[in-house]
C-alpha cells in the first residue's frame, strides 16, 4: 500500500446537508444506491438517479430502483447517452449538489471527470466500486488505453509491450499507468498473475 | 518584505472613503494578484500596522492604490483617521509587500461576489482580472446609500450589467440565501464586509451543502469580541514565560517580548500566525482553522485566540 493516487472507495453515505442528490450507477452499482435510499425517511426530495444496464448484460439491476417514492429515475442501455444526460443534469444542478457514483471503476471515473469539468469539488463526490475490479490501463509507451485488464503483466493492445500494471491511478487519463517490465533486461518478463478479477 | 512608498495622490471617493495612490521612491513595486492586501505603517501612538486591500488593477498599474474608510474613533486605533486627516501627498510610509488570502479561483465556472460597504475594495481589483480571464461573474454590493458607496459610479459605468446595488437606507438587503440558492455547480462565492454579512453567507452556504472550498471570505475587523482575560504563555523552546494582559493579544505580547511570529491579517482570517500548542485549553477566536484542527486542540491562531483556562504551553 502507499500509492497516494490509488483511489479509495467507501460505501455511499447520504449527505444530509446537500440541497440536491444525484446518483449515477451502472449494473450492480444499483445495489449500492439502493442501500442509501432504503435508509431515508419518506418525503426526502430532490433525488435523481441515472442508471445504466448495458444492452446485452445478463442482469437488469434497474428493477431494484424502480418504485422508489420521490425518486426521479432514468434508465439507460448505453453509457454515452447516460453521460450526456449527466452533463445536462450537472449544468443545471445547484451548487450544493451531492453526487453519488456506483459501478465499475472505469464508469465511476468517467462520471467523476464530467463532474470535475463542471466545477464540482471532490468533497461533493462519493464513489463506491461494485462489480468487476478489472482495470483500465494506460500504456505510457504507445499511449494506448487497455480496457478490462485483469492481469499484471499485461501485453499492451497497442504496442505489444509487456506492461507492469501499477497502482498509480491517473485521474486525468482515468486509467492506471502501465509501463514496460523488461526495459532493463529485455525478455525477462515475470509470469502474469490475475490480480484484478 | 518591507519597503518605503510615497503618497502620490489622495482622492475623496465618498464622505468617508479616500483613495490613496502609493508609488515607489526608487524602482518598481513588487507585483501582486487580485485580492491582495498590504500593510502600511502609520505614525499613531507607538506606531500601527494597518492592512488594506489593493484596489488597483494588477495588470495595468505599477503603483498601489488603497481605499480607506474613516472609522469612528470608538471602533478604531486611529489609523484610518490619521490617513484621512493628517496624511499628505509626498508623505513617506513603510509598507509590507502585498500578500493574498483572497485569491479568485481560476477553476471556477462562475464567481458570485458579495460586498458590504468598504468590503467592495478587493473586488475592485478582481473585476478587471475576471474580465481578462473571460470568466462569468456577478457583483452584489450593499451600501448605506449612494453617497456612501465607494466606486459606485465607476462600477455602474464599467460593469453595470454584472452589478446589483442594495441601498440599506432604503430598506434593501443583500438577499444572501436566494443568491446562493440559484447558483449552479462550479460557482465560487466570495464575501467581504461586516462580520455579520460574512457569517450570513457562510451559514447559508453550509445550509445549502456548498463545499467549504467554494466559499471565500475576507474580513477587515474583529467585530464584537467576547471579553478578554489575562493568561500566561509558556514558551518551551525559548524557555520564557510571558504574561498576556487583557488589553493585548498573544501575538502582541510575543512581539513585545521580541519573539518573532510571522503574521499577516491580524484578524484571525489568514492563518499565518498559527502556533503549535503543547498543553492548555484554547479559546479559539479565529475564522480560518478547519473544524478538525480546532477540535484537535493543537493549533492556535495567535492574533486572536487565547487561553481558555489561564495558561498555554507553546512549541515556540
Amino acid at each position: 500500500m502507499g500509492i497516494k493516487s490509488q483511489p479509495v472507495y467507501q460505501p455511499l453515505e447520504w449527505m444530509p446537508s446537500a440541497s440536491a442528490h444525484l446518483f449515477v450507477s451502472a449494473g450492480e452499482g444499483a445495489l449500492a444506491v439502493k442501500e442509501v435510499l432504503r435508509e431515508l425517511a419518506l418525503g426526502v426530495s430532490a433525488i435523481t438517479v441515472l442508471h445504466l444496464d448495458p444492452s446485452g448484460a445478463e442482469n437488469r439491476y434497474a428493477t431494484v430502483l424502480e418504485n422508489e417514492f420521490g425518486v426521479a429515475l432514468s434508465t439507460f442501455d448505453g453509457e454515452t447517452p447516460l453521460m450526456e444526460k449527466l452533463e445536462r443534469e450537472l449544468a443545471s444542478a445547484p451548487a450544493g449538489t451531492a453526487l453519488y457514483l456506483a459501478g465499475s471503476e472505469r464508469f465511476i471515473w468517467h462520471a467523476a471527470g464530467l463532474a470535475r469539468r463542471a466545477g464540482m469539488s471532490r468533497h461533493q463526490v462519493q464513489a463506491e466500486m461494485r462489480g468487476s475490479k478489472a482495470r483500465r490501463v494506460y500504456c505510457v509507451h504507445c499511449k494506448a488505453i487497455n480496457e478490462n485488464v485483469t492481469h499484471s503483466i499485461h501485453r499492451c493492445g497497442g504496442c505489444g509491450t509487456a506492461l507492469l500494471v501499477r497502482d498509480h491511478y491517473s485521474r486525468l487519463m482515468e486509467a492506471y499507468v502501465g509501463f514496460r517490465i523488461d526495459a532493463e533486461e529485455p525478455g525477462n518478463v515475470p509470469e502474469s498473475e490475475e490480480l484484478y478479477a | 518584505m518591507s519597503l518605503a512608498v510615497e503618497i502620490a495622490e489622495i482622492e475623496t471617493l465618498t464622505l468617508r472613503v479616500k483613495r490613496f495612490r502609493l508609488r515607489s521612491r526608487e524602482g518598481s513595486l513588487p507585483t501582486y494578484s487580485p485580492g491582495s492586501s498590504l500593510r502600511i505603517h502609520l505614525p499613531v501612538g507607538g506606531g500601527l500596522w494597518n492592512a488594506y486591500s489593493l484596489t488597483s488593477d494588477p495588470w495595468n498599474e505599477g503603483d498601489y492604490a488603497i481605499a480607506v474608510r474613516r472609522e469612528d474613533p470608538e471602533h478604531s486605533k486611529g489609523g484610518s483617521i490619521y490617513l484621512h486627516e493628517r496624511a499628505r501627498v509626498g508623505d513617506v510610509h513603510e509598507i509590507q509587500a502585498p500578500t493574498n488570502h483572497f485569491l479568485p479561483a481560476r477553476t471556477a465556472r462562475h464567481h458570485l461576489l458579495l460586498a458590504g460597504g468598504i468590503g467592495i475594495t478587493p473586488f475592485i481589483a478582481y473585476l478587471p482580472s475576471l474580465e481578462r480571464w473571460g470568466h462569468s461573474f456577478e457583483l452584489h454590493y450593499a451600501y448605506r446609500d449612494e453617497a456612501h458607496a465607494a466606486f459606485l459610479p465607476w462600477l455602474r459605468q464599467r460593469w453595470g450589467k454584472s452589478l446589483e446595488g442594495y441601498a440599506t437606507a432604503q430598506g434593501r438587503r443583500l438577499p444572501v440565501a436566494e443568491l446562493l440558492k440559484r447558483q449552479p455547480v462550479g460557482t465560487h462565492v466570495y464575501v467581504c464586509g461586516p462580520i455579520r454579512l460574512i457569517e450570513a453567507v457562510r451559514a447559508a452556504a453550509a445550509e445549502l451543502g456548498w463545499p467549504n472550498s467554494r466559499v471565500h471570505f475576507e474580513q477587515f475587523s474583529l467585530g464584537h469580541e467576547a471579553p478578554r482575560l489575562p493568561f500566561t504563555a509558556q514558551l518551551i523552546r525559548s524557555q520564557k514565560s510571558i504574561a498576556v494582559s487583557a488589553a493585548e493579544t498573544l501575538l502582541e505580547a510575543l512581539e513585545r517580548e521580541r519573539v518573532p511570529v510571522p503574521y499577516s491579517c491580524r484578524v484571525g482570517g489568514c492563518g499565518t500566525c498559527e502556533l503549535r500548542v503543547i498543553r492548555g485549553g484554547i479559546d479559539h477566536r479565529d475564522h480560518c482553522l478547519p473544524p478538525e484542527d480546532r477540535e484537535a486542540g493543537r493549533s492556535l491562531i495567535s492574533c486572536v485566540s487565547r487561553a481558555a483556562n489561564g495558561e498555554l504551553v507553546l512549541d515556540l
